[in-house]
This record gives structure tokens, C-alpha cells and sequence, in this order.
């Protein structure tokens, strides 16, 4: 079974050096190993130089960082769409809200906020995922407006809740003066292990079967993959992270209120991943930070160019602006994302020597 | 009874805007296989571009409707020839979610534009009075807005069924390979249907509009009009219509019985039921759930 | 080309093998059966319902497809296609299903998905035992890409490969799930004159190799002339011919019936 067939095997092509070492890069960005050193690195930067303020917006950046690992698990890895990441952000910090109000440690409460949301996730999941296609997306705009209803009924309903939502308590050992800074390593520990279970998810025995599915979702029976369950599988994850992405954000703002939760939210995690490069750890981090960087950007360029009155007045809309026509070019012209062009840019040695392959293969 | 009749004629403007809604994105998305999640920031542009005509300038109100009508069609076809026609061949959610990030952009733009916080439409010559319909009173406005709404839709339907052009459009939305082949220009029919999905558009708008003040939160009233075109199935133009009207008398039932604020909610509840139960709702071909 | 004909139980039987598609009927009344180690070939006119026959066999016209299929005497008609696959039955498409992001070898490692040595929770916490399992896969995937004589493009993106290797990939991924039967679909189709020697000589080691029975469907003659011991002819979802390679297509009822198929192979054009 193992010998090989003589006439059939081309003269030997020994891969050149360059093509091993894009190799090792690729092997490496697959597991996500540079990407979390980066961020270690640049969250001691940001802890040891940078006033709280800045790092509160660093402190964001990390958590938009566990939802758009968690749509590009999904949408990139699974092709399975979401427009509902903004009524699952709500369902886990207002779960986490009830927990904390029962009296429950900051753990439990941001593990069950999590939690909440993935069991939401698979009920709207189940219906949609059998159907294929639209119906998912259909189903989750839906879920968004009731799951953002019912948030809002409780805010609404709870007497001590002000206008601006509810208030959290500090976590302990989280107070004092660096209280941000505490934050920023906490979520970074959070950001690592997500990176990891996600590039795990997304490798291996299972990587491969819920690439079949998105690519091939014809053949996954014959291949003996559960299609339904593998579905449930990115959708509960992608959730549970979701929920916990808003679990802690509430408790790193110290308040949370139903209006955060918008549709816009949601379709800005859509425009995150697809901007940053889908089914890619590294281009879900960049679609993170530029979509973080954006509003703060968009603020100084308007103040820049229309002066501080439009900036205060209109920023927010010409920095949506900018984003969709971000989202548009790259639609057209590079579905594969930043981190796409970054692979292709740092393969092009490689694409030469494949060129070489590639001769010896077809004329064979 | 009276509560019934109330929830009946509460309805019934909102179900034929609904159907004029659905009517557009089954258009495109039996031509074009797009779901227009922009077809909202649609409506509120022809509506828009109405209102600030009739504040502005003191022009008849028909060419103020056909510029607007005008309006909207051409973006519509921008963004379907710019955008849209680029995602073939990608996975199906890109065009899914483009539609949604269109419709952003369109709001941010329209909001920059349009700056002021609300328009008014006026339809002349509408009256302002109620009559009495066994017992219960109904706003003359909204009645005639229910009959305008469904006369549209009705002569629509008939183009489709009976003129050449709409064979055209139900051919290439079933076989556009086939459709080719019998002669039909396919490309110009996709670029017609995003214009003619364009013009329903501001027409529910400014039919919409009439009814209420016209300000941004117009732009969510086609993504409540989904579950009408999901209950129609999807591809379905008469199933739009009745889909539109049903969904709209619901919510009539519900304003009524239940109050005001849970409409939306309830909506949305009955698409996610819908999707389980009635996948292909009630007029909805096969071939429509292997997309 | 004959072999004689085999005295023990076949390794694959149907019986009254039938597919109806709403109100057609794509497939009446099949029997056949593969032996030991045999290739038989599936030969007919476009339409015949010869790709039909590979899709009820291999489960994935459950709901459509009648009839008794046994893989070495036991039932599997009533399977799912996934339990099928982890029964021994192996399949190749006529357009190869790869996933264009992966290299060649992981799409080679997906067939083996149905051997299980962890679940996910598995995969997230056991490291080490992912780790050995996913090196046990993929000296096995490299082994079949050796075999196929693709070691060469093993490590390449598959989306960089062409469409003749692509069905030597294909088939390759269908050999990782150690399959006892394998089903081919058009194996040749699209490829040129040196490819489809390569085809053959596959064909000739996995015969050889004798652990594997193959059923394939396939439109050149030579190629069914030189690699199949027995040919089954369709035409029209029925069975007109059946029995040793050079006997039913040297015989006239064949020329006759199957004339379509004939030309078909001479113009070397990919089916569809």
C-alpha cells in the first residue's frame, strides 16, 4: 500500500528553503502562537506607559477581540452567518447582572452570562441550522430584536435600575488605583485562552470537519460528520463567547444598559471579521483593533478637516461611513481580508517556488 | 367585535405597506437570489426626498413622488451594480451581510443629509375624518393608505402574470441559464428588477411616511416586514401580498389585546416560530430551503 | 482481460436496486455484486443513471432509493452514509469535493474522519492524545498520497492544484477511510492522455494489492477494457448487459445499446 508507483512519481522536487519557511509561518499563525505573544507585548506596553483612560480603550479592544474570534470560528471556519452578536452580548451581561444582584461571585457571574447566551444560541440555532442558508441569519436578526426586548423589559421593569442601566460593583482584587491596568491582564489571560480553544477548534480533526462543512456541506455525510451537531457546536461556542464578551464588558465599564445593544453593534462584528479576514486568529485581532481604533480615528480626522463642532455633532456617522465602504471594498476586491493580503504578500516567495511545483505536477 | 374590527382595520395599512415591502424583496431575490437587508434605508430615502420637496419648494406633489420614486430606484441599481453583482460565486452570507452594511452606510448618509430630526408626507387631498364601520371608527387616511397599498401590490402582480416582461423575470428567476438561452436579456432584467424593487420601495415609504412622521426608525420597518415574506415563502409574489396582509392584521390583534410595545417582539417570536413550523411558508416552491 | 470468475460470497450484492425521483424513476430493479478484490465497471449512455447507482449505494439517497444493498453480507441500505463510510464504503466524486484552504494532505486526512479517537472536548484538553492520533493521521494520509504518487504536492494549498490531480486527491481521500469497497465516479473524466494513464496504473496497484473491490462508473472504453474484469451496462435506469469485460462489449447488443457511451469515450470530453 505504501510503495510507490514507479512511472507515476515525478523526477524529485526537493521544496526550496524559502517555500519551508512560509511553511512554519503558516503552521504558526494556524495556532495563533505569534498573535498571542503580540498581545502579551502589547499589553505590557499599554499597562506599564499608558494612562487608565487609554487603557480602558485598550481594555475594549481585548474584549471585541473574544466576539470576533468568535464570528470568525463561525462565519470563517464553520460558514455559518450570525446578525445576532449584539443580542447575545445583552443576554450575557444581563444574565451576569441577574447573577451578580442574586449574589453570586464575579466568576460565576460572568461564566453563567456566558452560558445563558449559548443556550439562547442553540435555541435559535436549531430550528435555522437544519434549513441551510438564510434562514440563520433570518432567525437571528429576529432573535437580536427579541432578546434586546426582553433585556430592555427588565431593565425597565427593575426599580433601581437608573437610566443609564444598571451599575455593577468593582471585583475584588480588581479596585484600587491601576484598577484598569488589572483589567487589561485579566483580559488578556481571557483573549489567550480563547485564542487557543478557537485555533483548536479550528485545526485538526475538527477544523477539518467543520471546513468540510462549509465548503462541501453536500459530502459531509459520506465523510461521517455530523452536520446538525458540528453547526450546534460553532453556533453554542461562538455564542458562550459572545455572552462572555458582554459579561465582562459590563463589569470592565461598571455599567450596563439596554440601548448599547443595537443592530449596528451586530453588523459591526460582520464588518469586523470581514474586514480583518475570516477563518484567520490574526485577522480576527486586527479586525478588533481597527474597528476599536476607528471612532477615536474618525473623531480627529472629521475635527481635522470639518472642525470639532461637526466631529462632537456628526463623527459617529461619518466613522460608519468609512466602516461600510471599508467593508464594501474589501467585499469586492478581497474577500480574504486583511490577514489575507498580509499571507499573500509574506507568500509571494512561496507562490514562485509552488510555480515550480506546479509545472512538475501538470506535466506529469 | 368591536375590539376584533379595531385590530382588523388597525392592521390592514400596516399589512399593505408590508406587502409592498415583501412584493420588492422577493422581486430581488428571485432574480438576483439577494435578500435586500437595505431595502429599508430604500423606503426612507423616497420618502426623504418627498418630504423635503414638499417642504422646500412648492412644486406638485406627483413630481415630488417621482423624483423620489426616481431616487430610490437609481441607488437601489447603484447597489446592486457596484456591490451586489460583485458577490456571485462567494458565500451566500456576503451579499447577506453587504446588504446590512449598505443599509448602514445609507443611514449614516441619509442622516448627514437629511438633517433635520423628522419629515412630514403629506398625500394631498386625503381626508382627515373617520367613518363608522359596524360601530367601530376608522380613519378615512388609513383605509384609503390599506386600498392604495393593495391595489399596488394587485397591479403588480398582474404585470408579472400577464405582461411579457413578467414571464421574463419569473423565467430568469427560475433557470437564468435557460432564461438566456430563450432569448431574455438577463442582465438587463436583474438591473430592472433592482430599480422596479427600488420604486416599491419609496412607494411603501411614502405611503408609510403618510401615516406617521418620517425620521430614521423608518429603516427598521422592512426588517419587520421579513416574517410576511418568510410566511409567503420567500419566492412567492402572491404569497408577499397575503403574507403582508396576515402579518399586519397580527399586529393589529396584537396592539389591541396585548399593547403596543410587545408588536415587535412578537413579530420577530412568530418568525423564529415560523422558521421551525413553516420553513417554507405558505406559498413557498422547494427549491427555495437548499439555498 | 479475464479473470476467473470467484467461487466465494461477493463482497458487495444489490438486489432490486431501485431510485425514484418524485414521479421518475432514475434507477429500476438493479442486481449486481462485486467480488474479492475485482473492478467491475459501470458503462452507459449519459443520463443512464450510473452516478444514481453510486449515490444509492453509498447512502445518500436514502429517502429515494429501494432495494437490498449487503457489504459482505450484511444489510447496509438502511444506513446513514456516514456509517456506511465506516463500514467500508469508500467513494470518489466525478467533481472532486476538496477543501481549497487546506493542503493536499489534510484534505487527504479528512477522509479519515470516521475513525474517532476523541470527541471534541477531547480535541480542546487531551493535547497529547490529539497530537498522537492527528501524527498517526497524517503518516497514514501521506502514505495513500505516496501510493497515488502525489507526494510531491502533499504540502501544497489544494485551491494551487489542478483538475487532474485534484481527482487523484479525491480518490486518495477516499482510500484514507480503508475502505473495503470503493466507488468511483468517472474517475477519468477531464483529464488528459497522461493523467489517465496514471489513472490506470492506480488502478492496476490497487487491483493487485487485492484488498480492495472497486465499482466504478466510467466512459473510457480502453480504460474498462484494460482495468475491469466484469462491466454492468446501463441504459436508461435499467441493466442491459452484464458480464466478463471483453464479452459484453465485444458483443453487438452492446454496440448497438451503448453507442452513445462509445462516442463519448472517443471525443475525451468531460462529462457532465
Amino acid at each position: 500500500m505504501t510503495q510507490p508507483l514507479d512511472s507515476v512519481a515525478t523526477a524529485p522536487v526537493a521544496p526550496s528553503h524559502e517555500w519551508r519557511a512560509a511553511r512554519v509561518v503558516t503552521v504558526l499563525t494556524r495556532l495563533g502562537a505569534p498573535v498571542i505573544v503580540l498581545i502579551a507585548l502589547v499589553t505590557l506596553y499599554v499597562t506599564s506607559t499608558q494612562a487608565d483612560h487609554n487603557v480602558f480603550v485598550y481594555n475594549t479592544f481585548l474584549l471585541m477581540c473574544i466576539g470576533s474570534l468568535a464570528l470568525s470560528l463561525l462565519m470563517g471556519t464553520t460558514g455559518q452567518v450570525s446578525a445576532g452578536s449584539a443580542g447575545f452580548l445583552a443576554a450575557g451581561a444581563f444574565s451576569a447582572v441577574w447573577f451578580d444582584r442574586s449574589g453570586m461571585p464575579f466568576v460565576v457571574c460572568a461564566l453563567g452570562g456566558a452560558l445563558v447566551a449559548a443556550v439562547l444560541g442553540l435555541i435559535v440555532a436549531l430550528p435555522a441550522i437544519r434549513l441551510r442558508g438564510l434562514a440563520l441569519g433570518l432567525g437571528t436578526i429576529a432573535a437580536h430584536y427579541v432578546i434586546v426586548f426582553v433585556v430592555d423589559k427588565y431593565q425597565q421593569d427593575t426599580p433601581d435600575a437608573g437610566p443609564a442601566g444598571f451599575s455593577l460593583p468593582a471585583v475584588f482584587g480588581l479596585t484600587g488605583t491601576n484598577t484598569q491596568s488589572k483589567w487589561a491582564w485579566l483580559l488578556c489571560g481571557v483573549v489567550t485562552v480563547v485564542i487557543l480553544a478557537v485555533s483548536r477548534l479550528a485545526s485538526g480533526r475538527t477544523g477539518r470537519a467543520l471546513r468540510l462543512i462549509r465548503d462541501q456541506e453536500a459530502i459531509a455525510g459520506t465523510q461521517a460528520v455530523p452536520v446538525t451537531a458540528y453547526k450546534m457546536l460553532a453556533f453554542g461556542a461562538s455564542s458562550f463567547l459572545l455572552g462572555l464578551q458582554g459579561a465582562l464588558t459590563a463589569y470592565v465599564a461598571g455599567q450596563v444598559s439596554s440601548e448599547q445593544f443595537t443592530l449596528i453593534l451586530a453588523i459591526q462584528f460582520l464588518a469586523m471579521v470581514l474586514v480583518g479576514g475570516l477563518d484567520s486568529v490574526f485577522g480576527a485581532v486586527l479586525g478588533a483593533a481597527i474597528f476599536t481604533a476607528l471612532p477615536f480615528v474618525m473623531q480627529d480626522a472629521v475635527s481635522a478637516v470639518l472642525g470639532a463642532n461637526q466631529a462632537s455633532l456628526n463623527g459617529a456617522r461619518y466613522a460608519v461611513i468609512v466602516y461600510a465602504l471599508l467593508v464594501v471594498v474589501f467585499i469586492v476586491a478581497a474577500p480574504a481580508g486583511l490577514a489575507g493580503l498580509i499571507r499573500r504578500a509574506a507568500g509571494r516567495a512561496r507562490t514562485v517556488a509552488e510555480r515550480r511545483l506546479r509545472r512538475t505536477v501538470s506535466g506529469q | 367585535m368591536d375590539n376584533v374590527l379595531l385590530a382588523v382595520f388597525g392592521g390592514l395599512p400596516l399589512g399593505a405597506t408590508y406587502a409592498l415591502i415583501a412584493l420588492g424583496l422577493v422581486l430581488v431575490y428571485r432574480t438576483t437570489g439577494t435578500f435586500n437587508l437595505a431595502h429599508g434605508q430604500l423606503m426612507l430615502l423616497g420618502a426623504f426626498v418627498l418630504a423635503s420637496w414638499q417642504q422646500h419648494s412648492r412644486g406638485p406633489f406627483v413630481l415630488g413622488l417621482l423624483i423620489g420614486l426616481a431616487v430610490a430606484g437609481i441607488v437601489a441599481v447603484v447597489l446592486y451594480v457596484l456591490v451586489l453583482k460583485r458577490t456571485v460565486g462567494q458565500p451566500h452570507w456576503v451579499a447577506f451581510v453587504a446588504t446590512l452594511v449598505l443599509g448602514q452606510l445609507l443611514d449614516a448618509a441619509m442622516s448627514l443629509y437629511f438633517s433635520a430630526p423628522s419629515y412630514v408626507v403629506s398625500i394631498p387631498g386625503m381626508p382627515k375624518g373617520a367613518v363608522a364601520i359596524f360601530g367601530v371608527r376608522v380613519g378615512q387616511s388609513e383605509l384609503i393608505i390599506a386600498g392604495i397599498g393593495v391595489l399596488l401590490a394587485l397591479v403588480f402582480i398582474a404585470a408579472l402574470r400577464y405582461t411579457r416582461l413578467g414571464i421574463q423575470v419569473r423565467a430568469a428567476g427560475q433557470d437564468p441559464v435557460l432564461a438566456s438561452q430563450g432569448g431574455i436579456q438577463v442582465r438587463s432584467l436583474y438591473v430592472g428588477s433592482w430599480v422596479v424593487a427600488g420604486i416599491l420601495a419609496a412607494l411603501a415609504g411614502v405611503l408609510y411616511g403618510s401615516t406617521t412622521v418620517v425620521d430614521s426608525s423608518m429603516s427598521g420597518v422592512a426588517l419587520i416586514a421579513i416574517p410576511a415574506m418568510v410566511l409567503g415563502g420567500l419566492d412567492s409574489f402572491e404569497g408577499a401580498v397575503v403574507g403582508g396582509l396576515i402579518v399586519g392584521v397580527i399586529q393589529g390583534f396584537i396592539t389591541v389585546y396585548i399593547g403596543g410595545q410587545y408588536v415587535n417582539a412578537a413579530t420577530y417570536s412568530f418568525l423564529l416560530v415560523l422558521l421551525l413550523v413553516l420553513p417554507r411558508g405558505l406559498f413557498g416552491t422547494k427549491e427555495v430551503v437548499k439555498i | 482481460m479475464s479473470t476467473p470468475e470467484p467461487t466465494e460470497a461477493p463482497v458487495l450484492e444489490l438486489d432490486g436496486v431501485g431510485v425514484q425521483f418524485g414521479g421518475n424513476r432514475a434507477l429500476a430493479d438493479v442486481r449486481a455484486h462485486v467480488h474479492q478484490g475485482e473492478i467491475v465497471a459501470v458503462v452507459g449512455p449519459n443520463g443512464a443513471g450510473k452516478s444514481t447507482l453510486l449515490n444509492a449505494v453509498s447512502g445518500l439517497l436514502r429517502r429515494e432509493a429501494r432495494g437490498v444493498v449487503r457489504l459482505h453480507g450484511e444489510r447496509i441500505d438502511q444506513m446513514s452514509a456516514a456509517r456506511r463510510t465506516s463500514r467500508g464504503i469508500g467513494r470518489s466524486f466525478q467533481n472532486p469535493p476538496l477543501i481549497d484552504a487546506l493542503t493536499v494532505v489534510e484534505n487527504v486526512m479528512v477522509g479519515a474522519f470516521p475513525s474517532r479517537d476523541y470527541g471534541v472536548l477531547g480535541h480542546l484538553l487531551r493535547w497529547r492524545t490529539v497530537a498522537r492520533s492527528e501524527r498517526k493521521r497524517e503518516e497514514q494520509a501521506r502514505g495513500v498520497l505516496e501510493f497515488m504518487g502525489l507526494t510531491e504536492i502533499a504540502d501544497l494549498e489544494t485551491s494551487h492544484v489542478p483538475y487532474g490531480p485534484r481527482k487523484l486527491v479525491d480518490i486518495a481521500r477516499a482510500l484514507a477511510s480503508e475502505p473495503s469497497v470503493l466507488l468511483l465516479d468517472e474517475p477519468t473524466s477531464g483529464l488528459d492522455k497522461n493523467e489517465q494513464a496514471t489513472m490506470e496504473q492506480i488502478l492496476r496497484r490497487l487491483r493487485e494489492g487485492g484488498g480492495i473491490s472497486i465499482l466504478m462508473v466510467e466512459h473510457h472504453m480502453d480504460l474498462v477494457r484494460n482495468s475491469a474484469s466484469r462491466v454492468i451496462g446501463f441504459q436508461a435506469g435499467e441493466v442491459v448487459a452484464q458480464g466478463p469485460t471483453a464479452d459484453v462489449l465485444d458483443s453487438d447488443e452492446f454496440r448497438a445499446a451503448l453507442v452513445g457511451a462509445v462516442a463519448d469515450s472517443r471525443s475525451g470530453g468531460r462529462s457532465t
